[in-house]
């Protein structure tokens, strides 16, 4: 692959995938400085995955999968180091957009934050309606496994979203 | 909620982007990208040239005051002061290059991006020279029969600072990538825009 066609490659997902991507730093990255160097650290693995792709599933499948790999390591880097946020960099290039579409988009983005690290991919994959199967081989987690977590994910979704509409009246 | 309905509110973000980029922190971003990638560079430089200077310099005393006519160490102490030499050369003509760039976002960014680039071709150098300075350090070593001690402590000093030097060099090499990612971000901004 030749490195334009890779440059063209990676033009079409980011601008035919940056909702995903986005799905992902948001639910694992809570301020505008980790969001950005999250995002920055997708895009850097989505560039070196292009030509690794070889067309075995769908180009989301393989983005969601690099995206949480690369997720999991950055959370394993922000652990580890702590490291300190530059304070001279008071701007950032991703912004929320001001026209949410959904004020209960927030809610459930804040439910998913309170779940653990792998819960919170096995939401997002479940929300994007991916099979047990593909989410198995995505996470490395029994299908079986995978089918128990969704049972309880789904129930604690349900009920938290009872409590929010009774909240909101 | 049914979870079909949590879903559907989920499917609300993929028609609408949930986010947007904001020129005038990118410009900003970038500046600050830029006056590090200079720091960097300039550090590295600085620090290039005072370590050579100052490891030359003990050589050559130790030639001057203690008689040590060590053929290794002679060479290790010109290839030195070379290298300082040559690092003194490489910044000026760096520094000179810095004018080239404009005052646009893209222009900060390619200075930062050029910065970037020569430190790492500079740390590329000073690695390939490190490994230079170990072999002379080790022909010196065993051409003086009464230092063969120190020979498993000089393996395991360099052995840690080729580890160090290659974490770093990696660290380099991922800052470039971010910089040459942004700039591919910003072309294809521009090029939508355009």
């Amino acid at each position: 692959m030749t490195s334009a066609e890779q440059k063209k490659t990676f033009e079409d997902w980011l601008s035919s995938y940056k909702a995903l991507l986005f799905k992902v730093v948001r639910a694992y990255a809570f301020n505008a400085d980790d969001q950005d160097d999250l995002f920055q650290d997708i895009c850097i693995q989505v560039w070196a995955s292009v030509p690794n792709f070889k067309k075995q599933s769908a180009v989301s499948t393989w983005l969601y999968r690099i995206a949480l790999n690369t997720t999991f390591k950055w959370l394993r880097k922000e652990k580890k180091f702590n490291k300190e946020k530059d304070q001279n960099e008071l701007g950032h290039i991703l912004y929320e957009s001001m026209t949410a579409p959904d004020d209960r988009l927030d809610w459930l983005y804040g439910e998913i934050k309170k779940l653990d690290e792998v819960d919170r991919s096995i939401t997002l994959l479940m929300l994007d309606g991916y099979s047990y199967k593909e989410m198995a081989e995505m996470l490395g987690i029994t299908t079986s496994n995978i089918g128990v977590k969704i049972n309880r994910i789904k129930k604690h979704l349900i009920t938290r979203s009872e409590q929010y509409e009774k909240k909101a009246g | 909620m049914e979870f079909e309905e949590l879903r559907k509110i989920w499917d609300t973000q993929n028609n609408k982007p949930m986010y947007v980029i904001d020129d005038t922190m990118i410009h900003q971003k970038v500046i600050v990208k830029k006056r590090k990638a200079a720091f960097r560079a300039n550090l590295a430089e600085f620090i290039g040239i005072g370590a050579n200077l100052f490891a030359a310099s003990l050589i050559a005393s130790a030639m001057l005051y203690k008689g040590n006519e060590n053929l290794f160490a002679f060479m290790m102490m010109v290839a030195m002061f070379l290298t300082a030499a040559v690092i003194g050369i490489s910044r000026a003509r760096r520094k000179k290059n810095e004018n080239r760039f404009d005052l646009s976002t893209i222009g900060e960014l390619q200075h930062a991006l050029a910065n970037a680039t020569y430190h790492v071709w500079f740390n590329t150098g000073l690695l390939i020279f490190a490994g230079l300075i170990v072999l002379l350090t080790f022909a010196s070593i065993l051409t003086t029969e009464k230092s063969l001690w120190i020979l498993p402590l000089v393996v395991v000093f360099f052995g840690i600072t080729g580890w160090g030097a290659r974490w770093e060099h990696r660290c380099f090499v991922r800052k470039k990538e971010e910089l040459e990612l942004l700039m591919r971000k910003l072309e294809e901004e521009t090029d939508k825009n355009s």
